[in-house]
């Protein structure tokens, strides 16, 4: 049993560190804009909540939700078979430890380094490059979950499912797949819920014309100083996220 | 055919490296043109102020962070092997599945609300509490499949509860706990956002001089200091594979 | 149905069984029996199509099956861990191959509940794999594997997985199954008894070859060597003399003298003689087929006991007595005597 004194410093910890922003994120979102410091009255404002109607918002929204879903279908359609290349080979330890160097690295300088390659061509701050900084720097935590489910995979499902008659396609249609869901689940979640609120990706390497959620929470924040409407942002994008954050946690 | 995609995409995760490394080497300004071998960006970096300032500051607050994580975290990691606890692990998995942008917004209102001032203090702050939802997931991990029977055994034999956690539990899940803290430190070494949310005048991390400067534009600079950053990581990995591997779990 | 001619097969260059060859007929259940390592499940794999045969073929109702997919053969296999789909309920599992082959709708499910009646397993369909137990697991993989109504039948050692009460009785209710749909079928073991109850003929493997193929009285009264009559029971051996070889073999044993069976080896060869303990009386007066030791130690068994006895010239027998007859003591000096059919002779 953990002593009660450790369990209560975790809990004082999380409770004031995570519980309480979460709780003030809530309230300054219902608060109004103010010049003092803090940038905010809290006060029953709707203001900050009204802003989600403009277009802009709904631009940024979408923006947002196009790319989270092609990051996370292109990390897909790379990161399975790179999971199954790690699960069935002899030594699965290796191919991980070769995986997650470049993830320990920094992911500023790999982006550093995609401005670099693409900085000679024409396709510099495109949509392109912020995909291929995208894919880059969350490829790792899809294969991840990914392959350690696969690994736990009983190899003998497979046998019986092509002794009874199953062609390759068969067994990975009834067998391999429906094996692989939780784990491609995970991993999903550890690239798409990241990836909607990806500020830094997109500004170094994308298109400027185009509008993310992340951009516009910064923007709020850092330029305009207006704290209600980032919190309602925040807010906003909480509630999108909040049933991916429940399938993650179960 | 899989094998050949895996290599594919390994390859395509070690590419930005190797142009980093090897453009952190061109004498020439401009990318795209090579200029030859040159020291002279590594020279430039290590007698910039301003980088020499924030990457102290960046390892500083990367050490502490890490260190409080490792305790508060290997803490919760042994808590959750041990039970089912709901309210624990849904409260540290909001770090680590919420992006970072929505952490650093709320973080800054509980420093600000509360009258906390922004700076290093806050940086550690937050650092600490990130890094320790991923510590806990690597100790609950190890310590699940190491099974709680050799504690058990202990006390059995008549150790103290904190005395069967030291002596047994605690050199059992030291591999744990020592990724635990090279995943902390990475993590603190490398976030730019929730930094850029939480600290204040003249704490500045080193991404965050690295991303003012990058969005001027790449330059052979920042791969130097990019470069130097991976050599750092590389020593830290060499150090994890030497001392953070789990003893194979004997037991059910 | 299937016929096996001059099959080798392994993991990498080397061989693990070689040189087999065996027919099984329609209907008949045939048993592969062997200690671990012998080859059987390397065996069964090929037949199944799971590994790849090296040389040799295999022939599957007059069809070469040897170089086709595991999942174009129409061989099921119950495998020793049933491997059932847990994603699956019973209902799905059971009609998996049915869909593989075509089969949809009310002719599937017709089938599938038939094929649930006949292992006694009826309205189960709607389960869960997790919530049955070991034995009605083994049901629904046997469902599983017989819907298809496939040519052959491999089954991978049935019966150990489960309790060693429960395996008398399951066994017989498999075998009734088996027999009854007529079905063809190859079993794995490395159980004696299971293969002596079960078969209807027995490939005794050792070391990746096949020793000996024949039925399980032949298989026990008839071994081929030394090495098999002791797989197939216990067996005391006794090194001999040939003396005269006519009608009956004359044996010149190191304590007296055994008549055998008429066999073909010549006078003075050096051969062994077989005995199952079982076949071993004692209290019998001196004479031909009889020899005198030492009890050295008596190890009761519920309804007998055996008795080891030490012979003079230092080899030992072992008699089992029945235990509601008056048994000697340790150190006592008994006699102990066997009839002629009782004998085996074999080579040395």
């Amino acid at each position: 049993m953990t002593r009660p004194v450790g369990l209560l410093l975790i809990w004082a910890w999380l409770m004031a560190l995570v519980a309480a922003p979460l709780t003030m994120l809530l309230v300054v979102a219902l608060a109004a804009p103010s010049d003092g410091i803090p940038p905010f009255q809290p006060a029953l404002s709707l203001d900050g909540l009204s802003q989600l109607a403009d277009p802009l918002f709904l631009d940024g929204l979408l923006g947002s939700l196009r790319i989270a879903a092609t990051t996370s279908g292109l990390c897909l359609a790379l990161g399975y078979p790179m999971a199954l290349g790690i699960a069935r080979s002899a030594r699965p330890d290796l191919w991980l430890g070769l995986l997650m160097v470049p993830f320990w690295s920094g992911f500023l300088m790999r982006l550093l380094a995609w401005g670099l390659i693409l900085r000679g061509t024409g396709w510099a701050h495109t949509a392109l490059a912020m995909q291929l900084g995208l894919v880059s720097c969350y490829l790792p935590f899809l294969v991840l979950p990914l392959q350690a489910r696969l690994r736990r995979a009983d190899p003998l499902l497979s046998l019986a499912a092509a002794d009874l008659g199953a062609g390759p396609w068969g067994v990975f249609r009834h067998v391999t797949w429906p094996h692989a869901l939780p784990g491609v689940a995970a991993g999903l979640s550890l690239v798409f819920v990241p990836v909607m609120g990806e500020y830094v990706i997109p500004e170094l390497l994308g298109d400027p014309g185009s509008q993310t959620f992340g951009r516009m929470i910064w923007d709020a924040f850092f330029a305009e100083r207006d704290w209600p409407l980032a919190a309602s942002l925040s807010l906003a994008l909480l509630v999108l996220l909040g049933p991916a954050v429940l399938l993650v946690w179960r | 055919m899989i094998r050949a995609l895996l290599i594919a995409g390994l390859g395509f995760l070690w590419l930005p490296l190797a142009v980093m490394v090897v453009g952190s080497f061109n004498a020439q300004r401009l990318a795209g043109a090579w200029g030859g071998w040159s020291w002279h960006w590594y020279a430039q970096v290590v007698n910039d102020p301003v980088m020499r300032d924030a990457a102290v500051l960046s390892l500083q607050v990367a050490i502490i962070s890490a260190t409080l994580a490792t305790i508060l975290g290997g803490l919760s990691g042994h808590a959750l092997a041990r039970g089912r606890r709901a309210g624990l692990s849904f409260l540290l998995a909001v770090p680590l599945v919420l992006p970072d942008l929505l952490l650093g917004f709320a973080f800054v209102l509980l420093f600000v609300v509360v009258g906390v001032p922004r700076g290093a203090g806050t940086i550690v702050a937050a650092h600490t509490t990130i890094g320790t939802a991923y510590v806990a997931v690597v100790v609950q991990a190890q310590l699940s499949a190491n099974g709680t029977s050799l504690e058990d055994a202990a006390r059995d034999l008549g150790a103290s509860p904190l005395s069967a956690l030291l002596r047994i539990t605690l050199p059992l899940a030291s591999p744990a706990l020592i990724s635990g803290w090279l995943l902390a430190f990475t993590l603190s070494m490398d976030d730019l956002v929730v930094a850029s949310f939480v600290s204040g005048p003249g704490a500045t991390t080193l991404p965050m001089v690295v991303f003012s400067a990058l969005r001027l534009g790449a330059t052979p600079a920042l791969a130097a200091v990019g470069t130097v950053m991976l050599a750092v990581v590389a020593v830290g990995i060499a150090g994890s594979k030497r001392w953070g591997q789990p003893r194979p779990a004997v037991m059910r | 149905m299937l016929r096996l001619e001059g099959l080798a097969a392994g993991y990498g260059a080397a061989s693990t069984v070689s040189d087999i060859s065996l027919q099984v007929a329609p209907g008949e259940v045939f048993c592969l029996l062997g200690g671990s390592g012998s080859g059987k499940t390397t065996l069964l794999r090929c037949i199944a199509g799971f590994l790849p045969v090296q040389r040799g073929q295999i022939l599957l109702a007059g069809e070469d099956v040897t170089r086709r997919a595991a999942h174009q053969r129409d061989v099921t296999t119950l495998f020793q861990s049933y491997a059932l789909f847990p994603h699956m309920n019973v209902a799905e599992n059971v009609a998996f191959g049915l869909r593989r082959r075509g089969m949809r709708g009310a002719e599937a499910a017709a089938r599938v509940s038939e094929m649930l009646t006949l292992v006694r397993l009826a309205g189960f369909e709607g389960r869960r794999i997790a919530e049955l137990s070991g034995g009605q697991q083994q049901r629904v993989a046997l469902a599983r594997c017989l819907a298809p109504r496939p040519r052959l039948l491999l089954l991978d050692e049935p019966l150990s997985a489960l309790d060693p009460e429960l395996r008398a009785a399951t066994r017989n209710d498999l075998v009734a199954l088996l027999r009854a749909q007529g079905m063809t079928s190859v079993l794995v073991t490395h159980d004696r008894g299971e293969a002596l109850a079960v078969a209807d003929r027995i490939g005794l493997l050792q070391s990746g070859r096949l020793v000996q193929t024949d039925t399980p009285e032949a298989l026990f009264e008839r071994p081929v060597n030394s090495a098999v009559a002791g797989f197939l029971g216990d067996v005391v051996l006794l090194d001999a003399v040939v003396r005269a070889s006519g009608t009956a073999t004359e044996l010149q044993l190191s304590g007296g003298m055994a008549l055998a069976a008429a066999s073909d080896h010549a006078p003075g060869a050096r051969v062994i003689l077989a005995l199952r303990p079982e076949r071993l009386r004692l209290g019998v007066a001196s004479g031909i087929n009889t020899l005198a030791g030492h009890v050295t130690a008596l190890t009761y068994a519920g309804a007998s006991v055996e008795i080891d006895i030490a012979l003079p010239d230092g080899a030992a027998l072992r008699v089992v007595h029945p235990a509601d007859r008056a048994r000697p003591v340790p150190g006592e000096l008994v006699r102990v005597g066997w009839t002629q059919a009782a004998a085996m002779v074999l080579a040395s």
